[in-house]
């Protein structure tokens, strides 16, 4: 689950260089958006009853699911159309550090927009994935090593849809010409430039990607734990998979997630009654402190090479 | 613009003009880098500028490729008058460049840099290139026997799959040409390709 949110990071990184802080909120985002579409609610409706002092909260009627999603997935790109034409646009060819800045007052904005949109309250998010526990697994691990293993299905489809993104995403980055045309911009704008590719286009499909993949974290996370502010919160949580992954590597973003995800509960179960407990607040940290000391590019970066 | 083609001693033949540059002049502040400069460039003509260091040599072709404006003048391709175009726009009409201090894209293999110099003839559209429909497939592998041309042609097949950034000074040149090269360009300038380059090199 971590690692969904942290693909999101990866492949806009990957893609334009850019450190996203934003992603986070953007699953948050994308969530309230399906949401507020399903339930038929009026967006803005808190500041249009303040406003005309008026009492309208619903449309009144219900989006089937699956045209609420692609609803959502127009919104996300209409989201990028709007993040590149008012911020990046006139940022091409800053500092790194200048656009990372700009994700993150882009972070805050976008959190009191959800807010305004759509209300803080938490909200079900049902897009009909099979939840609880699944019944074989368990079963099956029961008569083999004596215990049975409760794992959920929502899970289970997590990460059957995380293998899907991913392999479409590394396959659309590596092997097609818009995808090459992304990692050129990532590399370098000026020769990105000279050998006639628009930046602005990019960067569009850059964002609009990223959009969707927040919007598949925010769908998974929202289904299991509700959508609710701390979803954005999530996105911390994806720091230390991506100094685990190593942060220009897809699968490293996996595996990073897995290890964090699994090492959690483990260190809770085992070592946390010693100490006391509460340690899935910063063992994620502490490990990614530690690979960082002694790998700094993660487990699967790139090397860093240096022709001098 | 008709022009009767001329041939030249070696057998190429000089047809019409492709570029024309009129009392262009750039300025950096105070410094004026260029100075009312104006040429033309005919089809199949090799034109070389000779002159001392910081004379501006590469800021007329940064002109020329759109990446400064300048503050007077006019550059003109095949007679279309139209005014000063950006980077990628010029690079659509058909000019492709290198630069002095090579700008290639590190991270990416040779083959991956080559084939970027195709984007311009790219024509299939978004949803063809996420679904990998027909088109896009086609496209691919006629894309990629271009740069296969181009590689074999500059002989760099032994390094195809190597990233660019652990390339030696004199491959990541030529790496950089075949990129140029790749986009069948009407114009191809080339700042300073002999710099930095071995007898063996040159000769090459």
């Amino acid at each position: 689950m971590y690692a969904l949110v942290a693909l999101g990071f990866v492949l806009i990184f990957k893609a334009s260089g850019i450190f996203n802080y934003a992603q986070g909120v953007m699953a948050l985002f994308a969530a309230m958006t399906l949401v507020g579409i399903q339930q038929g609610r009026v967006p803005f409706g808190h500041l249009i009853n303040e406003i005309f002092v008026t009492d309208v909260h619903y449309f009144g009627w219900k989006v089937p699911t699956v045209f609420a999603i692609l609803l959502t997935v127009i919104v996300m790109i209409g989201f990028a159309f709007f993040v590149q034409h008012f911020i990046f646009r006139h940022l091409i060819g800053q500092e790194p550090i200048i656009l990372f800045m700009a994700t993150i007052g882009l972070a805050c904005f976008l959190e009191g927009v959800s807010d305004l949109m759509w209300g803080s309250e938490i909200r079900n998010l049902d897009v009909g994935l099979p939840q609880g526990i699944n019944d074989a697994i368990d079963q099956a691990t029961f008569q083999i090593f004596g215990y049975g293993f409760f794992i959920d299905n929502l899970d289970i489809s997590a990460a059957i849809i995380a293998a899907i993104l991913v392999g479409g995403l590394v396959a659309y980055t590596q092997y097609t010409m818009q995808g090459r045309a992304m990692r050129a911009v990532a590399d370098d704008h000026q020769a990105a430039l000279s050998v006639g590719i628009k930046l602005d286009h990019v960067w569009i499909l850059v964002w609009a990607l990223a959009g969707i993949v927040a919007l598949v974290a925010g769908i998974m996370w929202g289904a299991k734990s509700g959508v609710q502010f701390s979803l954005s919160l999530i996105a911390l949580k994806a720091l230390p998979v991506l100094m685990l992954g190593g942060f220009t590597s897809i699968p490293g973003a996996i595996v990073g997630g897995l290890i964090i995800g699994v090492g959690e509960a483990l260190f809770e179960f085992t070592v946390g009654p010693l100490i006391g407990g509460a340690t899935e607040n910063w063992f994620a940290y502490v490990l990614a402190l530690v690979f960082l000391v002694f790998r700094p590019q993660g487990l699967f970066g790139e090397k860093i090479i240096e022709r001098v | 613009m008709s022009h009767k083609g001329t041939t030249t001693a070696d057998g190429r033949t000089i047809g019409s003009v492709v570029m024309e540059m009129r009392n262009t002049t750039l300025r950096f502040g105070g410094v004026v880098a260029i100075r009312d400069i104006s040429f033309d460039i005919r089809e199949g003509e090799i034109r070389a500028i000779i002159e001392p260091n910081g004379a501006g040599k590469s800021s007329m072709l940064n002109v020329i490729s759109g990446f400064y404006y300048p503050q007077e003048g006019k550059v003109w391709y095949r007679g279309q008058k139209c005014p000063l175009m950006k980077p990628f726009q010029v690079a659509r009409q058909g000019i492709a460049r290198t630069f002095q201090n090579i700008a290639l894209f590190e991270g990416m293999t040779v083959l991956d840099n080559v084939m970027t110099g195709r984007i311009n003839k790219m024509s299939s559209s978004f949803l063809d290139q996420a679904f990998w429909w027909g088109k896009a497939q086609r496209e691919e592998v006629a894309h990629r026997r271009k740069a296969e041309e181009i590689i074999d042609f500059l002989q760099i097949q032994h390094i195809r799959k190597t990233p660019v950034g652990r390339l030696p000074y004199g491959l990541k040149k030529r790496v950089e040409l075949a990129r140029a090269l790749v986009a069948e360009p009407s114009i191809l300038l080339l700042d300073e390709p002999m710099a930095g380059m071995n007898v063996e090199e040159t000769a090459f």
